[in-house]
């Protein structure tokens, strides 16, 4: 499906990647945000507030984010696409309620601008450091999919993205930016309205007397009733039946759980994306997502400058992770050099991807600020020193 | 509101075309002759009395930095409309513009003033004048409905303040249109507080 | 590569962002580079010191700070002497005349003055003095040409001002082209 032309700002702008997720999020049929105000994604909201009104949809400030995050819920159950938007200490706030999301499955998303953290930490100042946090934060066994967008022309076509695939899953979607792609100013092209693909809510084509909140179609995942149109719908956080209505047994739970990680998990070859560049005989490779991923295409491109064989890999999507991707690539290469805003999270998953084929070199950073590509250069060279690999030094280039 | 490029070809409502132009030193004789020909009854407001040669040319030379724009309207090579827009240069009225239309009365009621006016009013928004004023007798219909059918509201009557020819007195409207609203959205956008919007 | 990186301080409320927004507006969609703006602003900014960083470069952009600056626009004597230690050895110095003063002997090489707040209230509006600085940036530097500066000065302002702050950029590109004797 196309997207409505109407609320699509289609054409060439100077906009900040917060004003890009807003309009990313309207031509993706977004018409409902329930939200608090937080520093480094106030601006988000702030411009869905005034532009919302014109398109027909609505904008609630709620009292804090635990209202937020269930606002947006009883919003997408009334037909809605909807999104909330915050920063680490809103999103601490809204883990129970993003566990309800998983459980009852309502397709949402979910903007969290990263600020350095824990607690209120930097307000204006970027970092990566809430990644595990959006994959674990909330209780019990589940999994969700997170986009890490790295400029402001992303930040408008993954929300795109993350509202297809919320639509899609059936799941919360996360998109992480941080205060720099949120606040940096570039260019964005915004496409004509017949151009962006939508995917439209699962609507039930059942009868009323046929349809089962919660029976899942082939490919893992069951379609939707609107409250108010005839159907029966019980929605609830405690495990429940295909019915919708709480089975709290062994065998339920595990035929629940199971499949709200199993439709994601089993579908990751839709959902995965990793950009690779000079991967294919790369002694090296930087695997890299969000912000850092720009800083490190700086000293992917020093470090070849010095003759290294040298690739990049960029996690567009974090989670799931993409484990085949990285376990591919180790395997070919000597070392795999992961520099993060935080002081090692996705390391670990690439560790484990790796399994031990690649060396694993974190360059860490503990918010603030990004990298100086210097800093991850030095990190490249310490790996192709350990791997035996030669290269000339700087003075040698110059 | 971006100044209208002059010389212009205007329609009317009646099919004539009439050119807008700048007013220049060398119109003297014809705009001398423009408010010769005006009846009596519209002459009679003016500031001047402009069947005066002397009077006509101190308006015409007056190109000292009060005036923001004076433009005429020409049809077969007769100056059928004069208007302008002045300001204080100095003081605590420099952000006040204060318009004068007139049109000769064959092409009244053909949309030609409010054309003028709102091409002039762009003009002074862009010299930083934050509030238009134009002032009409109560008693001059065409002129009130004209200005408020321009988004002009009356902000003040001087009570019984003008006479008309036969001697009877009448109040004097002043209309206002604060175009200051402008303006607050280019303070709002250098006020470097948050990122630039372009809603 | 050719990357040029760009400064502009000034006080909260000059207009600072939006000088550097239109610099990066005309070379990204006007003149067809690549071009990232990030502003410097804390949550008390209104009135108090605030600066935008503008990299313009042929190639897709990586690293969004300034790193070895190469023009400081200066609307405040704060900013001015803030900002200057980053300022590479040859790097040009654009500053507001009026308001920025320096001890004897520290004033740079390259350094162009302009009475921006002077000529933006001659204009008619003190308020669009960020915008005489966006025409002297054009004329002195020539980083961005005149017609994607213009451009980018007519869809970066409201409706209603474009005429004014036109006239403000003209103003400003004028002046500085005659200092650095080029033809205006
Ligand atoms: C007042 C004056 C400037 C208006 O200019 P104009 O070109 O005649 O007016 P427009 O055609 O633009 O008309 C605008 C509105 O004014 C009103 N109007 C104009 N002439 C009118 C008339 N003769 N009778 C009734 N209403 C009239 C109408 O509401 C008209 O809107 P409409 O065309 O939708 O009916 C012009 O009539 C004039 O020069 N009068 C003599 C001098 C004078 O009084 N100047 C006013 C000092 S600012």
């Amino acid at each position: 499906m196309k997207a409505s032309p109407e609320g699509v700002l289609t054409g060439v702008h100077f906009m900040d990647g917060d004003h890009a997720a807003c309009e990313g999020a309207i031509a993706a049929g977004c018409r409902f945000v329930a939200g608090y105000p937080i520093t480094p994604s106030t601006e988000v909201v702030e411009r869905f507030s005034v532009r919302i009104p014109t398109v027909g949809g609505m904008f609630i400030q709620m009292e804090d984010e635990i209202a937020s995050s269930i606002a947006i819920q009883g919003a997408a159950w009334g037909g809605a696409k909807v999104m909330t938007v915050t920063s680490g200490p809103g999103l601490s706030l809204m883990m129970e309620h993003i566990g309800l999301a998983v459980m009852a499955e309502v397709p949402c998303v979910i903007v969290d601008v990263q600020r350095g953290g824990p607690s209120t930490g930097l307000p204006t100042l970027p970092a990566q450091a809430d990644m595990m946090q959006v994959k674990w934060g909330s209780h019990g066994d589940y999994q969700i999919i997170a986009l890490s967008p790295n400029s402001p022309q992303e930040c408008f076509d993954l929300m795109i993205r993350a509202f297809n695939l919320s639509e899609t899953w059936r799941c919360p979607v996360f998109m992480m930016m941080d205060e720099v792609v949120g606040h940096m100013v570039e260019r964005v092209e915004i496409p004509p309205a017949d151009q962006i693909e939508i995917v439209p809510r699962r609507w039930t084509t059942k009868k009323p007397s046929e349809y089962r909140a919660f029976e899942p179609g082939p490919d893992m995942v069951p379609d939707m009733a609107k409250a108010g149109d005839g159907y029966k719908l019980h929605i609830t956080g405690l495990t429940h039946d295909e019915r919708g209505y709480p089975a709290m047994n062994v065998p339920a739970q595990n035929r629940l759980v199971r499949r709200l990680s199993d439709k994601i998990l089993k579908n990751r070859d839709k959902i995965v994306d990793v950009r690779e560049d000079g991967c294919e005989d790369a002694d090296i490779i930087v695997v890299s997502y969000g912000i850092t991923s720009r800083v490190a295409g700086a000293a992917v491109e020093m470090a070849r400058g010095l003759g290294l064989k040298v690739g990049s890999a960029r996690m567009v999507v974090c989670w799931p992770f993409p484990d085949v991707e990285i376990a591919r690539l180790s395997r070919k290469a000597k070392a795999i050099v992961v520099p993060e805003l935080n002081l090692g999270q996705m390391v670990g998953e690439v560790e484990r991807a790796a399994c031990g084929d690649a060396r694993v070199y974190l360059v860490d950073h503990a918010g603030g600020s990004v990298h100086e590509p210097e800093r991850i250069l030095e990190t490249i060279l310490q790996a192709a020193r350990d791997a035996g690999l030669g290269f000339k030094t700087e003075a040698e280039r110059s | 509101m971006e100044s209208v490029k002059l010389p212009a070809k205007f329609a009317l409502k009646n099919g004539v075309e009439v050119l807008v132009r700048d007013m220049v030193r060398a119109d003297e004789p014809a705009v001398f002759e423009f408010f010769r020909l005006l009846p009596l009854e519209d002459r009679h407001f003016l500031r001047n009395d402009v069947t005066d040669p002397i009077r006509v040319h101190n308006f015409m030379i007056d190109d000292t930095h009060d005036r923001v724009r004076a433009v005429v309207a020409e049809l077969d090579g007769r100056i059928v409309a004069s208007a302008e827009i002045d300001r204080n240069h100095f003081g605590s009225m420099t952000h006040i513009g204060q318009l004068r239309v007139i049109i000769a009365r064959e092409l009244q009621h053909q949309g030609l003033g409010t054309i003028l006016s709102r091409l002039l009013i762009a003009d002074g928004v862009n010299a930083g004048i934050e509030k238009v004023l134009a002032e009409t007798s109560t008693e001059n219909k065409a002129a009130m409905l004209a200005l408020e059918k321009m988004r002009f509201r009356k902000e003040a009557t001087l009570k019984l303040h003008v006479k008309d020819l036969a001697g009877r007195k009448h109040d004097l409207a002043v209309y206002s249109y604060d175009v200051s609203h402008i303006w607050d959205k280019m303070e709002a956008l250098v006020a470097d507080y948050s990122p630039m919007r372009e809603y | 590569m050719s990357r040029s990186e760009i400064r502009v301080g000034g006080l909260g409320g000059q207009g600072v962002i939006l000088c550097g927004t239109i610099i990066g507006k005309a070379a990204s969609i006007y003149d067809h580079k690549h071009s990232g703006m990030i502003q410097s602003f804390g949550p008390e900014a209104r009135g108090s010191s605030c600066s935008a960083q503008v990299i313009l470069s042929d190639e897709v952009i990586g690293y969004p700070y300034v790193r070895n600056l190469d023009v400081l626009v200066a609307m405040s004597n704060d900013a001015c002497h803030k900002f200057l230690p980053e300022l590479k050895k040859d790097g040009v110095l654009l500053y507001e005349e009026e308001l920025v003063s320096f001890p004897e002997g520290t004033r740079p090489a390259k350094a162009w003055g302009i009475p921006a707040t002077r000529f933006a209230e001659e204009l008619g509006r003190k308020l669009v003095l960020n915008i005489v600085m966006v025409g002297f940036f054009a004329g002195v530097t020539g980083l961005v040409s005149r017609q994607a500066a213009e451009a980018a000065v007519r869809d970066s302002v409201p409706a209603g001002t474009e005429g004014l702050n036109l006239k403000a950029f003209a103003r400003g590109y004028e002046y500085g082209r005659e200092l650095v004797g080029g033809a205006a």
